[in-house]
């Protein structure tokens, strides 16, 4: 039997693979049919309903889907290699975690408004972008302290530029 | 008529004026960025040049690489669109001094409508109501302070030159003035190179509606009734609708006959529109004249029954209005929503990639005026809108059902997209009995971005399809036809 544990917007779904037209979600069996329109888009019944979904791999095992206006990432893992992540962060839970904040596109650091020390809130804002004519707030993705500022105000930055860190 | 026309502009609008153009016969000349080599507007013209990389000022706001094709190419006239060149009273003149024509009102309308003092003033004179404040710059904090209290607190601070929500600040009390007013000049002068600030009383709640108005070069001037377009985030519209449900004929009299009024008294011709502000109690207030052809014009041409494009065109030429103001009637309701490229969950952070997928709604009642498809980029050079989404029907009721219709036949793949935010408004109480002002998003954004009903469907499909693209490619048939070799499977992989 194929059991997986896919993690998506920050939730966990159980799925198994029964067989050809039948799969089981969160212990539901439900049947199913997956059709392909062309290499990346996909007609996908479950009961009686079909859902268009187009898909991205975005590496070895997560994806990008979108459907219905959203873009939904996904991790598969097997799950063998869930319960393996799960010991992982477990005994990493005791030590601090350190979160990087990276640019979403390229853009100007218009303004830095925590300097490094200061204890911050999940949600406060942090930085100033501007990027496609528009001032784009960036948020603290977590609480805890600001561990590193890496950009000045002023300073153009690439997509991907790692932009602050919260431990 | 015009033969060939070169349009200084790119995405929707470039395609909505390329539409005009074939339907009237004229060639149409397209302009691109390297940014855009795959958009829409680049395919449908007749003819399609390459203006420069990128970022704007290398290529749609390069005004001499603009002018200079359009001479080159032997136009007979630039249509500007809007944002770029549209309200630039520099680049107008320099067209009209070159002889071709420029699509749009006359350089020195442009001019007196683009100081907001200077046509605060303007309207003052000619009996339009302003919001009240003062109709100059601001001299010094003394004389700033004065104008604040005897207007009342609280009140907003304003860069003349400013607008879409740039330059702008609300100050609460005297304390705070000294501050606010210094921060604001810095601004100014920072985004527009121009310090001078101006003080409006701070409307609470007020609704942003509009009036279309339109003119020909013989004095003939004419509305078109107005625009609803309080639903706003950042200061942007996000959804119009024409008429307003707010309105009232003894109102829509009154504020039809104040626009048109304004475009007299800057001698307006072609198409314009009037901001104002209404308060609940539906006094009105003049906040700005927009000079050119508006995002939403969509909607009131469904609504009239007028080719707002085409009678640009027309006037432009020369040609006097092709209809008269006892002709219109408002007939029927219509709403637009803008599809932007931005992720109302996480602020409304703009979204840029690829465009891998592509489905536009259709069925009775519905226009997409767009500017993108399969293999088209949104860049980070321009604004994330990828199309506008208009519904019509003969009442309010019917066209919201049938824009929610329309936005569930919705597919785009590659960008995160403010199609499930739409709907969550469209579907709000208060939007559907018109209980709405300018502060709306703002006010409801918990709720407008809180889990819609169909959410764990649609999150248990993406699960299983992810499980099945890892694991059991050859599970999959293809239209239909199970494939033995995934070929298709390949390519998603890479």
């Amino acid at each position: 039997m194929s059991e997986f544990i896919v993690t998506l917007n920050g939730k966990k779904k159980k799925i198994v693979m029964l067989d050809e037209n039948r799969i089981s979600i969160d212990d539901k069996i439900v049947e199913y049919k997956l059709t392909s329109l062309n290499s990346h888009t996909f007609l996908l019944k479950i009961e009686n309903t079909i859902i268009n979904l187009s898909a991205k791999k975005l590496d070895g095992n997560s994806f990008s889907i979108y459907t219905n206006g959203r873009n939904i990432e996904t991790i598969v893992r097997s799950a063998l290699q869930e319960k393996a992540i799960r010991i992982l962060e477990q005994s990493s839970k005791a030590a601090s975690h350190k979160t990087e904040v990276k640019a979403p596109m390229p853009g100007m650091i218009l303004k830095i408004k925590k300097n490094v020390g200061d204890n911050v809130v999940q949600g406060d804002s942090i930085i100033i972008l501007e990027a496609m004519k528009m001032e784009n707030d960036l948020r603290a993705p977590a609480t805890g302290i600001i561990k590193n500022v890496m950009v000045k105000e002023g300073s153009p930055v690439e997509k991907g530029t790692v932009l602050f860190s919260i431990e | 008529m015009f033969k060939k026309i070169l349009i200084a502009n790119r995405g929707e609008i470039a395609v909505r004026i390329i539409r005009a153009c074939r339907e009237l016969g004229i060639t149409s000349a397209a302009v691109y960025s390297e940014a855009d080599q795959t958009s829409d507007h680049v395919k449908y013209a007749d003819e399609a040049y390459f203006i420069g990389e990128g970022r704007a000022s290398q290529s749609y706001l390069n005004k001499d690489k603009i002018i200079n094709l359009a001479k080159k190419i032997n136009a007979d006239a630039i249509h500007p669109g809007y944002g770029f060149f549209s309200e630039n009273a520099n680049f107008i003149s320099e067209v009209e001094s070159s002889g071709i024509e420029f699509i749009g009102p006359s350089s020195s309308s442009v001019k007196m409508m683009g100081s907001k003092t200077a046509a605060r003033s303007l309207m003052k004179k000619h009996g339009v109501p302003i919001v009240p404040g003062s109709t100059e710059a601001i001299k010094n904090l003394e004389d700033g302070l004065k104008t604040a209290e005897e207007i009342g607190f609280p009140v907003l601070l304003k860069a003349s030159a400013g607008g879409g929500g740039k330059g702008m600040r609300k100050v609460f009390s005297p304390e705070e003035f000294q501050n606010s007013f210094e921060a604001i000049q810095r601004e100014a002068l920072k985004a527009f190179a121009d310090d001078s600030v101006y003080i409006e009383k701070y409307i609470e709640n007020p609704r942003h509606i509009e009036v279309q108005v339109i003119a020909d070069k013989h004095g003939n001037y004419a509305h078109l009734f107005e625009r609803e377009c309080s639903i706003q985030r950042r200061h942007q519209k996000i959804i119009e609708e024409a008429p307003s449900s707010f309105g009232d004929e003894a109102t829509r009299a009154k504020i039809t006959e104040a626009a048109v009024n304004a475009a007299k008294a800057c001698g307006y011709y072609n198409a314009g529109t009037i901001e104002l502000l209404m308060d609940a109690d539906k006094n009105f207030y003049f906040l700005e004249m927009n000079t050119r052809l508006q995002v939403e014009h969509p909607v009131t041409e469904l609504i009239t029954d007028i080719d707002l494009v085409k009678e640009q065109i027309s006037i432009a030429v020369g040609n006097k209005l092709s209809f008269k103001q006892s002709d219109l009637r408002i007939s029927g309701h219509a709403i637009e929503c803008r599809i932007y490229a931005e992720d109302p969950e996480n602020n409304f952070l703009p979204s840029t990639g690829k465009i891998f997928d592509y489905r536009i709604p259709s069925g009775p009642g519905v226009r997409v005026d767009g500017g993108f498809s399969t293999g088209s980029e949104i860049s980070v050079h321009y604004d994330p809108m990828i199309s506008k989404l208009i519904c019509y029907a003969s009442t309010r009721d019917e066209a919201v059902e049938r824009m929610l219709r329309a936005l569930s036949e919705y597919h785009i793949a590659g960008v995160v997209n403010n199609i499930p935010f739409l709907k969550n408004i469209l579907a709000d109480e208060n939007f559907r009995s018109g209980n709405i002002n300018i502060n709306y998003v703002e006010n409801n954004l918990e709720k407008l971005t809180r889990e819609e009903e169909n959410r764990n469907q649609i999150e248990n499909a993406a699960a299983v399809l992810s499980v099945i693209l890892k694991n059991q490619p050859d599970s999959i048939t293809l239209n239909g036809k199970t494939k033995s070799s995934s070929n298709w499977l390949r390519q998603i992989h890479e």
